[in-house]
């Protein structure tokens, strides 16, 4: 196992189809967590996110599987099945929909105390895919712009500026929230 | 700009020319300060992520890869049962007197061919310690089993046939809904008219093809 650890992921993935079962352990650890970082945040869903991630790896490890390593890094392929899968699972939104029209995100509920954080993440779900899948990978998953660009499969000045779009959608949506928020307080305060 | 929102997204102070600016200029300090806001939240966002216990999901992946994993020893097992019934369909259907020579390509050596060297052609797919030549590695093409390997510098026709689906459900090509219909099939043919590897046509989708022998 310990030496398996060492293996790129295109090795372990040969070796899974020669019917290696570590190799499949081995992947299963190095890429659950992110897939499911991705996916939940994508979602701002905990379930979507569970489904999401498993139905990866079972694609990943199904007879016959697609993943071809001239077309790029296996981590890419699996990213790529995840954003179909959450395509799929997901009705196309666009900025113009109504907050109210999209389900409370149940990610991190009880874990964001901070009503204007929570804001925030809610404005996440409602950004367009692309702009989205930027924040996602670049700030809430800390990925460099490089390897974003190779998840999101389009170039690194793509990526920057989806990102820098989307940032700018939230800095607004930010602002309003903790304008409102100051007028609660300052509402509070008044006797 | 893009130096101040990048400044800010990683959260490192702003440099002397920067300060300055953010200093003189009120519309670029509140977006500097909007930037850093966003910044912290999200890290405050990262923080309150926990991917959870990884063991019910893992014992679930790695049960239906054991499975899964049966299943196809099994169908490797029946493909190779059948596969003497599948060479014998195939030197009928090269040898039959409405197989139409105009259909014959030309001889060529095997390399060209099989894009592969050939050591052991004819069993690559026996030899379970040799992942690293499976038959993608060959243009495509599957060997035929129970067949005399090529001799080395040996030159071989690629003949198209109409082929029976089951004759290649035999071979180890994974046929959807397999039926009563023939497909047609490019057969590798040595000097001596024996069959010695198949494939299906570039029309048909390599991703569906599933190689019960790798
Ligand atoms: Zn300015």
């Amino acid at each position: 196992m310990t030496s398996l650890k060492l293996r790129t992921d295109e090795e372990l993935y040969r070796r899974i189809r020669n019917g290696d079962q570590e190799s499949v352990a081995v992947l299963y650890e190095r890429h659950r967590e992110p897939l499911y970082r991705y996916a939940l945040h994508m979602s701002g869903n905990r379930s979507t996110a569970e489904e999401v991630t498993q139905e990866v790896f079972l694609r990943l490890i199904a007879p016959g599987g697609g993943f071809d390593d001239q077309r790029g890094s296996l981590e890419a392929y699996l990213f790529g099945i995840a954003r179909n899968l959450l395509r799929r699972m997901r009705p196309a939104m666009s900025l113009e929909q109504a907050p109210e029209q999209m389900a409370e995100p149940d990610a991190l509920r009880d874990l964001l105390q901070d009503e204007t954080t929570a804001a925030l993440y809610r404005a996440v779900q409602e950004l367009p895919d692309a702009y989205r899948e930027a924040v996602v990978l670049c700030d809430l998953d800390e990925r460099s712009y490089e390897e974003a660009a190779r998840l999101m499969d389009c170039p690194v000045g793509t990526v920057r500026s989806r990102l820098y779009r989307a940032r700018a959608l939230l800095g607004a949506k930010l602002r309003k929230a903790s304008g409102r928020e100051l007028a609660r307080e300052q509402r509070d305060r008044l006797p | 700009m893009r130096e101040l929102v990048e400044q800010a997204r990683i959260g490192a102070p702003a440099g002397a020319e920067l300060a300055a600016h953010l200093a003189a200029c009120p519309n670029c300090a509140a977006l500097w300060d909007t930037e850093r806001e966003l910044s912290a939240r999200f890290r405050q966002i990262r923080q309150s992520v926990s991917a959870g216990d990884p063991s019910a999901g893992r014992k679930c992946i790695l049960a239906q890869f054991q499975s899964q994993r049966r299943r196809t020893l099994w169908q490797r097992g029946f493909a190779w049962t059948l596969a003497p019934v599948a060479v014998l369909v195939l030197a009928l259907v090269l040898l039959a007197p409405w197989h139409h020579p105009a259909r014959r390509g030309s001889a060529v050596p095997a390399n060209d061919v099989l894009s592969l060297s050939l050591p052991g052609w004819s069993g690559a797919a026996e030899d379970a310690d040799s992942p690293e030549i499976g038959p993608e590695d060959s243009a495509g093409f599957l060997p035929v089993p129970f067949v005399p390997p090529l001799a080395s510098g040996e030159a071989v026709r690629v003949e198209r046939v109409e082929l029976p689906q089951a004759a290649l459900v035999c071979m180890g090509f994974a046929v959807e809904g397999v039926s009563q219909n023939a497909v047609t099939a490019e057969v590798v043919v040595g000097e001596d008219g024996l069959p010695r590897a198949v494939r299906l046509p570039d029309s048909l989708d390599m991703q569906d093809r599933d190689f019960y022998f790798n």
